[in-house]
């Protein structure tokens, strides 16, 4: 039994999943500044390089950025500046992003996240909250 | 004992005429569009009674009040009308109510957009452009609604002006958060994805506050039916936009639609409340923005 090539196959399937862990905890490590999650939901637009960041006066804030109803990133920063890079579709008529930030202090403060498709310009909206802002913010390359 | 009997014959009367927390003495009002009646009705609580005179799913551009709704016109202190030339028997109104009541035309206070006019419309410019009437499909233009109906009761009923301040404060918060969850559903769909084709032209205030691109097959009246032209045109669109779906309403023989969908494999998105409330789940303000704006985004998505 003992030397059975299903037994030895199922070994081998448990020691790699043992891995699993350990390296998933490495790979999160490496982007603690937040998870960029998945890219956005299917169409026909190209998708581009696309540079985020995320600005808040209130420190620590938590946040996730949404776009085709998907969380494409989500985190939470103790610096007052957050940023990631993702591939976006990015279609002539722009996209929609939904900003979602909070913090634990009740205090007026400005969210702003700023956009760099990769070869344009930064674009950027900010939004003011007292312990969260929720805000949908579209982006569009100048023609 | 009769006079026991007849106290409680006078209680019932008064019961039928007198709905619970209605004082005796309220505004009568009489409106001719279902999104005010809901707003009066709102704002107003147990100090209005509200006839509302176009009824819910019935269609406001082929409606004509009848003998019995002129009457209850002619009763009321103030008769709310939708405004941008939609109520085109309003000279029959005139006359039933004389300059007995205010009447206020909301939507002509309201921000306007213009629509290709039909071929025999009245009101049509010189560049054959009208007023688009269909104010009511944008949430923003609601609350100025709300607002403006709210400072007509104030002037007509001070004495409780507090109540009327307070209830459209309520009203609107719920329009504000109306508002902000239809931008993140709407937010779900691609940007490059919101076209709509509709079976007759009343969304283009959803449009501009939404993103979307509109393709009609009508023009602004449900009661012409479009020309072979006009839909060979629209289906040549809908294969070169790729759109995956076209919506019917809830007041609109859906004919044509279903033709357009068989030419271009574009399915039916399901059917919207253009023109008003409805029945079921468009029964109210909120739950008619609810079931349009997700039966668009789900369908086109
Ligand atoms: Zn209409």
């Amino acid at each position: 039994m003992r030397g059975s090539p299903l037994v030895r196959a199922v070994l081998v399937v448990l020691a790699l999943l043992a891995l699993l862990g350990p390296l998933r905890t490495l790979t999160n490590r490496r982007t603690e500044a937040g998870v960029p999650l998945q890219q956005a939901g299917p169409g026909s637009a190209v998708k581009k390089k696309i540079h985020l960041e995320l600005t808040s006066t209130t420190v620590p804030f938590k946040y996730q950025i949404t776009s085709g109803g998907e969380p494409i990133w989500r985190g939470q920063s103790n610096s007052t500046t957050a940023a990631t890079d993702l591939e976006l579709e990015f279609p002539p008529e722009g996209i929609d992003l939904v900003l979602d930030a909070s913090w634990s202090e009740q205090k007026p403060t400005a969210v702003r996240l700023a956009l760099i498709p990769q070869g344009s310009g930064m674009m950027a909206r900010t939004v003011w909250g007292t312990t969260s802002v929720s805000e949908v913010m579209t982006f569009q390359e100048e023609k | 004992m009769m006079v026991v009997r007849g106290l409680v014959a006078a209680l019932l009367i008064g019961a039928a005429f007198v709905r619970p927390g209605q004082t005796a003495e309220t505004l009568k009002i009489a409106s001719f569009s279902t999104v005010l009646t809901e707003i009066a009705r709102r704002v107003g609580a147990n100090h209005v009674s509200v006839a509302g005179l176009v009824k819910p799913g019935q269609d406001p551009h082929e409606y004509q009040p009848t003998p019995a709704d002129l009457e209850q016109a002619a009763d009321a202190r103030l008769i709310l009308l939708s405004g941008k030339h939609l109520e085109h028997y309003l000279d029959k109104v005139q006359q039933a109510t004389g300059a007995k009541a205010a009447s206020l035309a909301v939507g002509d206070a309201l921000p306007t957009l213009k629509m290709k006019a039909d071929p025999d419309e009245p009101q049509a410019d010189p560049t054959g452009m009208v007023d688009d009437p269909h104010w009511w499909n944008s949430v923003a233009n609601v609350e100025r609604a709300t607002m403006i109906v709210r400072d007509e009761l104030i002037k007509l009923d001070q004495a409780d002006q507090a109540d009327y301040e307070k209830n459209a404060k309520a009203y609107l918060a719920e329009l504000e958060a109306l508002d902000h969850w239809a931008k993140r559903k709407v937010a779900e769909l691609p940007r490059d994805k919101r076209k709509l084709v509709t079976s007759h032209d009343a969304f283009q205030c959803l449009a501009r506050d939404y993103g979307f691109k509109i393709y009609a097959i009508e023009g602004v009246s449900t009661e012409t039916e479009p020309s072979d032209r006009h839909v060979a045109e629209l289906i040549d669109e809908i294969k070169n936009q790729r759109v995956k779906a076209i919506f019917l309403e809830n007041t609109l023989n859906p004919k044509v639609s279903t033709e357009i969908t068989r030419e271009t494999g574009a399915k039916i998105g399901g059917s919207l409340y253009a023109d008003g409330l409805g029945n079921g789940d468009g029964s109210t303000y909120e739950g008619l923005v609810r079931h349009n704006i997700s039966t668009i985004v789900d369908a086109l998505k």
